[in-house]
């Protein structure tokens, strides 16, 4: 242990004799019970309110966009009598798995078409998969995907806590059985509807250029954050950059 | 043609009895190296080294183990843990886990109480000077040569000395030290002036003002010393303390419930002759609790007085039954502990099958499949027979 001037030894000896009275340790316990208190309002100014916003903006959503609900479910069944919404699993936070809902934007055998289409993926042998004018999309599920309206019923994952409005995007198992120990690094998020990447450039940005900004995120988390990417969010999706 | 299936088999050695200092309720495979576990490390280096399957035989509390690792989700590997009775139970060619998977080996054999300690504060220091070469790592680095994860606040007048490692939404005040070689885990508050050097605070802990850590490990209230070979719980929360610990409580309806049933039954219950005594019993929080209980009559009367438990958010309405202090269970000591640590309730599935009292032989195993196992029809069941159950004499 390094050594002190005498000053500050004469402090530390005042302190740990007041420390032995009664009036000194109530004293400390009083001002240690403040210390915690402020530590913990900043803390849960700063993120303790995410699940709330979360369950705010999730419940106002899917009251306000009901109609844009039925309209599509209703365009859905007009097309090719199919389901209407198509659950996926997905992995969330530190691996655990989930059912994330969206609307049906291809045809219902999509899946096994997908095996025949992997030498096209768009990225490469990366572990995602994604190409333009994917011959699996139907002419609804183009549109509702262009502008994002195909991620709207994961306003109820938001509402029951598998996920949150701003976050890393859930992968898919098959994905994650790919990453890398440095790649894991954004299954330490609470997986959301949208993260940096998201109003960065979609789909456009490369698989570590998404890992890259999901770990900027999970470093920079907080409520505050989360309304600016959200109020972000919304040109982008209107705009349709990125998405195919 | 079908990919080979390449398998790593693990010996996790069963060091429980020599964990006489700290008294973890974890097997040591679960004690923090860092910012994760001791298996994490070992499993991360799996997915590094391309292993498709990871089998992990272990002597000492598998089902913590197991419950831990989730049959892998985060990892996407398949993992099995495998209960033996004994380490040399395990396959001759497991590796046995005794350190870190870079640095697999014993300073010094483990021999008094305080070995495993000091092998443990060994690791932890091993680590927090490998750092930089630590792959799964959110934390950004300070101009000092330091770690420190999101959320921390660190007042410039703190003095860092690295290497060290601060883990996110820990607060740092002016004049403290950290460092060399210190870990601090989550959520922690370390205090003006004070120092940790060597030592590892532990998550949730808060470190007083003028309090110097020289090779210690502090849990809480709880300081663990290595190099003296002793454990001293603090009194005083102004030197060490717990910020607080986030055990789920009684949900607010049932509080409100147990209440209002208190408020209604006992005229009768005081004009009933019961005889009472005071029983001692875990409150599954690692405290106690104090029970009035009667000795006879309706169970609902004679367990009048835990419903102010429930209502304090201390036990919850359907739960194990209360295990009273010196209660133990020699067919199983990782179950014994288990139901020790699980919030007690004032009706349970025990009382369902004629079991009143954890001191009947099989009363365990009815509180096991309760607290241990996924099934959540148990409390459906409790609750669809309550008012049979209430009005039981027993």
């Amino acid at each position: 242990m390094e050594t002190h001037s005498p000053e500050k030894e004469k402090e530390i000896a005042d302190y740990w004799a007041k420390a032995a009275t009664r009036t000194g340790k109530a004293s400390f316990n009083t001002r240690l019970k403040f210390k915690r208190f402020v530590w913990s309002f900043v803390l849960g100014a700063t993120i303790g309110l995410k699940r709330l916003v979360d369950i705010i903006i999730s419940a106002c959503a899917l009251l306000a966009l009901s109609p844009v609900y039925a309209l599509t479910a209703l365009l859905i069944i007009l097309e090719d009598q199919g389901p209407i919404f198509f659950k996926q699993e997905r992995v969330g936070y530190r691996g655990r798995s989930f059912y994330m809902w969206k609307f049906r934007s291809m045809v219902t055998n999509a899946d096994q078409i997908k095996d025949q289409l992997l030498s096209e993926n768009q990225h490469g042998n990366s572990v995602t998969f994604k190409m333009k004018r994917d011959p699996r999309i139907t002419r609804i599920g183009r549109f509702i995907r262009k502008y994002s309206v195909d991620e709207l019923p994961q306003f109820w994952n938001v509402f029951v806590g598998e996920m949150s409005i701003v976050g890393p995007r859930p992968p898919v198992p098959r994905e994650v059985a790919q990453y890398t120990v440095d790649d894991r690094k954004r299954l330490l998020a609470k997986p959301g509807l949208t993260c940096f990447w998201q109003v960065g450039g979609r789909a456009d940005i490369n698989f570590h250029g998404q890992v890259r900004l999901d770990v900027e995120y999970i470093r920079s988390t907080s409520v505050w954050l989360d309304i600016k990417l959200l109020f972000m969010t919304v040109p982008a999706v209107l705009l349709g950059k990125g998405a195919y | 043609m079908t990919k080979k299936t390449k398998t790593w088999t693990l010996l996790l050695p069963d060091w429980s009895e020599r964990d006489t200092l700290w008294r973890n309720s974890k097997p040591f495979a679960l004690w923090p190296v860092g910012n994760q576990l001791l298996i994490d490390h070992w499993l991360d280096h799996a997915v590094e080294n391309g292993f498709d399957l990871i089998e992990i035989h272990t002597a000492d509390r598998p089902t913590e183990l197991r419950d831990h690792l989730n049959g892998g989700a985060f990892w996407s590997r398949e993992i099995r843990v495998v209960p033996i009775s004994s380490d040399d139970k395990a396959p001759e060619d497991a590796t046995p886990v005794l350190g870190l998977p870079n640095q697999n080996r014993l300073k010094e054999k483990i021999s008094n109480e305080a070995g495993l300690l000091r092998h443990w504060l060994y690791l932890n220091r091993k680590w927090v000077e490998s750092i930089d070469t630590y792959r799964l790592r959110i934390e950004v680095q300070h101009a000092s040569g330091g770690w420190i994860g999101p959320h921390a606040r660190i007042h410039p007048g703190a003095k860092l000395v690295a290497p060290f490692w601060i883990q996110g939404k820990c607060d740092i005040a002016p004049g403290a030290q950290i460092g060399p070689n210190a870990c601090i885990g989550e959520n922690a508050i370390i205090d003006e002036d004070a120092t940790i050097q060597n030592s590892v605070v532990l998550p949730g802990t808060m470190v007083g003002r003028h309090t110097m850590l020289d090779n210690v490990a502090v849990d809480g209230g709880l300081l663990l010393d290595g190099k003296h070979g002793c454990r001293v719980p603090i009194a005083d929360s102004f030197i060490l303390s717990k910020i607080g610990q986030k055990i789920k409580g009684a949900p607010l309806y049932e509080r409100i419930f147990a209440a209002l049933l208190f408020s209604a039954l006992s005229p009768v219950a005081a004009l009933s002759r019961i005889d009472w005594t005071e029983l001692s019993v875990h409150d599954g929080r690692g405290g106690e609790l104090t029970l009035k209980t009667g000795n006879s009559g309706r169970l609902i009367f004679r367990r009048i007085h835990w419903l102010k438990e429930v209502f304090k958010g201390r036990m919850r309405l359907i739960g194990i039954l209360p295990r009273p202090t010196d209660w133990s269970l020699e067919a199983d000591n990782e179950v014994e502990h288990r139901l020790k640590e699980t919030l007690p309730g004032f009706l349970s599935l025990s009382d369902l099958h004629d079991c009143h009292s954890p001191n009947d032989p099989d009363e365990w195993i009815h509180a096991s499949y309760q607290a241990l196992g996924a099934n959540q029809d148990v409390s459906k069941i409790v609750r669809s027979n309550l008012l049979k159950l209430a009005f039981k004499n027993a």
